[in-house]
């Protein structure tokens, strides 16, 4: 009886680790096939994203030595509001000569609910072109706010090294109004974006000191 | 930076259970929230199990996550691996609570084999994996998601209880009645929405 | 005409396809999968998405499990279809990611959430695993495309209230304000509420006012009271009744507590 048992036990085991092993290579081999265009997807997606925040470039050319840098660097160094804001993609904006006349940065920040990737086109003369919000999925209808062009446009043209939150009271070009309802989300982008310009006066060649206070 | 940490917790925690509660803003675990919230004390029932379960499982699947399938970059099974672990999670808690407390069984128990189809508690494991949360993390979201899924479901089954009594239009009467006042709960928690 | 329908009807494939379009249609009739029915069903095509991919599972599990249906011990059937279900679920969420990718981020976690929708368990342990192949493809077809057809419904519904569109097109007068609430969270209870007011004031058979047959499913086809009610209130009579007047006096301090909130 107990032998009877026990060798159904072990059958059904087997049958079930079989199943198992069966669609484990089935998946495996989904995955193979699909690992490439899912690749080329999220390329295609994140260029698309930097055309935007960058328009005047051309050609883009990823800035291998600097995107190693700032996988060391620990940005909180920079300045504590940057603590949690990792980078990491930065390209070159070069012109239809291929002189580089700027760069772009990816940099990431922990949303209210999410990580939100986001990206920033700065000029060698320190002018921010554009910001995109790569991925966002906070809260529908609140974070999304931020995905508003007008949003957006509060960046865009304006020269400097730092952004300042605002409650309403945005004067100065470098001013940003926090979104009612969104503060956690605001803030987060408006640090990604200073984190990312920061790192760049830093470190990039040929930006810094173009701060216009 | 520690104090930053603690306030980003409070933050995980009050959006789990309040902004982004699981039924009445994500819809996950609709069945039980329809199904069990008849009577306030079968709520709590099936409450505390789902507590227990999405924190427990949150902590399994956030570790298995961490320290196999990521250094493994075997993402992709995500899916597979979590929901072998919850169900056999789910029974392994079963067995062990007949066994050790017959009383919490008779109170728990039959709650327990309901939990394993509740998307509510699968859910939870994949959002604190695509959220990027840790351990810490991971356990407050899932205890907090959880909590917003027994708030819900006990505030529901006070409203059904009191509702019982009322002369509701026949039209209305039984699950549409429900879901009507699921609408108006719904309202009230995107109010909380404004909080972080 | 009649004839038509009359082949429709009779066919042992087709009616399968008819079942689960009109039938037994898992949304409107079975009440079954609500999660995805409310969460997604903002937009139209959003409904399509969510529909596809589901039926995709759906047919894929069916095939599969009634292929194996002869070597699956009984004793461990549950395991064996939650590794099936799982694997055909991340399948097409791969090829969503690498093909459709838009799909698969307007869908998000519910794509992988198909894995726990109770439509896909309920076919599978209930048709697929009793019945032929060909059947229980058919019956994914009929239950999958019963299931898309719903959430497009319901989807095209939502995104005409609250945002004067269906599929993306304007529709509505420009002159219409939408009502965004239709796409929030509260406007998917409302909808629900009242498809399933309409459907009780029509006596239209559906598992929310009991008249559907819905014992054919293993976990007793309707979600919406399935989850252990029943059984959950046997367990409850044997409780002293003691109990109850707790429950009045929690009722009434949660209730005051309300007042206050």
């Amino acid at each position: 009886m107990s032998n009877k048992k026990k060798a159904s036990i072990l059958k059904d085991a087997l049958s079930l680790t079989i199943i198992t092993i069966v669609c484990s290579f089935a998946l495996a081999f989904v995955y193979e096939i699909t690992k490439d265009p899912i690749k080329a997807q999220e390329d295609a997606k994140k260029n698309e994203g930097y055309q935007v925040v960058y328009s005047d470039a051309v050609e883009m050319v990823t800035d291998e030595e600097l995107v190693a840098l700032a996988a060391e660097t620990d940005l909180s160094t920079l300045d504590s509001d940057y603590a949690g804001v990792t980078i990491d993609d930065i390209i070159q904006a070069l012109d239809s000569s291929g002189n580089k006349i700027g760069y772009i940065v990816k940099s990431n920040v922990r949303g209210y609910s999410s990580t939100i990737s986001v990206a920033t086109g700065y000029s060698l003369d320190g002018v921010v072109q554009g910001i995109e919000l790569l991925a966002i999925n906070d809260t529908p209808g609140f974070g999304m706010e931020l995905t508003n062009p007008e949003f957006k446009d509060r960046f865009s043209g304006v020269q400097t090294d730092h952004f300042e939150l605002t409650k309403g009271s945005a004067s100065k070009d470098n001013d940003i109004d926090v979104y009612s309802g969104s503060t956690v989300t605001t803030t987060a982008v408006v640090n990604a974006v200073n984190a990312g310009i920061s790192f760049l006066n830093q470190n990039a060649d040929g930006i810094g000191g173009t701060a216009n206070e | 930076m520690n104090t930053d940490y603690l306030v980003n917790l409070l933050i995980i925690l009050i959006s789990a259970a309040f902004i982004n509660n699981v039924i009445l803003s994500q819809f996950l675990g609709i069945c039980p929230f329809l199904g069990i919230s008849n009577k306030i004390k079968s709520a709590v029932g099936m409450g505390l199990s789902v507590i227990f379960v999405i924190t427990t499982a949150s902590i399994l699947c956030s570790l298995i996550f961490q320290y196999i399938l990521a250094p493994m970059e075997l993402q992709y099974l995500q899916t597979i691996v979590f929901i072998i672990v919850i169900a056999a999670l789910v029974q392994f808690v079963e067995m062990v609570v007949k066994k050790v407390s017959p009383a919490l069984y008779d109170a728990l128990g039959v709650y327990l084999p309901l939990i394993t189809t509740n998307c509510a508690v699968l859910g939870v494991a994949l959002l604190n994996v695509e959220k990027g949360f840790d351990l810490v993390e991971s356990i407050v979201n899932g205890f907090a998601s959880a909590l917003g899924f027994t708030i819900s479901i006990i505030l529901m089954a006070g409203i059904r209880e009191r509702m019982e009594h009322n002369n509701i239009p026949k039209t209305f009467r039984g699950f549409p009645i429900t879901l009507v006042t699921a609408t108006l709960m719904a309202m009230a928690f995107y109010g909380f929405a404004g909080l972080v | 005409m009649s004839k038509f329908f009359k082949l429709l009807f009779k066919n042992k494939y087709s009616e399968r396809l008819t079942n689960g379009l009109f039938k037994e249609n898992p949304t409107f009739v079975l009440m079954l999968g609500m999660c995805p029915t409310l969460a997604v069903t903002t937009s139209a095509m959003n409904g399509v998405g969510m529909g596809l991919s589901t039926a995709v599972v759906l047919i894929a599990s069916n095939l599969i499990i009634a292929a194996l249906r002869k070597f699956i011990p009984n004793t461990v059937r549950m395991p064996y279809f939650i590794v099936v279900v799982a694997s055909m679920v991340t399948i097409v969420q791969l090829l969503l990611q690498a093909y459709v990718p838009s799909v698969n981020e307007a869908l998000g976690i519910y794509i992988p959430l198909i894995v726990v929708n109770c439509i896909i368990f309920g076919r599978v342990e209930a048709y697929a695993a009793k019945n032929k192949v060909g059947l229980s493809l058919f019956d994914g077809i009929g239950m999958g495309l019963g299931f898309t057809m719903a959430l497009i419904l319901i989807g095209s519904f939502r995104e005409l209230l609250g945002a004067g569109t269906i599929f993306g097109l304007q529709i509505m007068p420009a002159s219409y304000e939408p009502i965004t609430m239709f796409i929030k969270p509260p406007g998917a209870f409302l909808v629900l509420a009242m498809l399933t007011a309409l459907q009780n004031k029509f006596k239209l058979p559906s598992a929310t006012n009991g008249s559907a047959k819905t014992s054919a499913l293993a976990c007793g086809g309707d979600c919406a009271s399935c989850s252990g009610e029943t059984y959950a209130a046997n367990h409850e009579a044997n409780a002293d009744i003691a109990d109850s007047k707790k429950t009045v006096k929690r009722n009434k301090a949660e209730d005051t507590q309300r007042k206050e909130d």
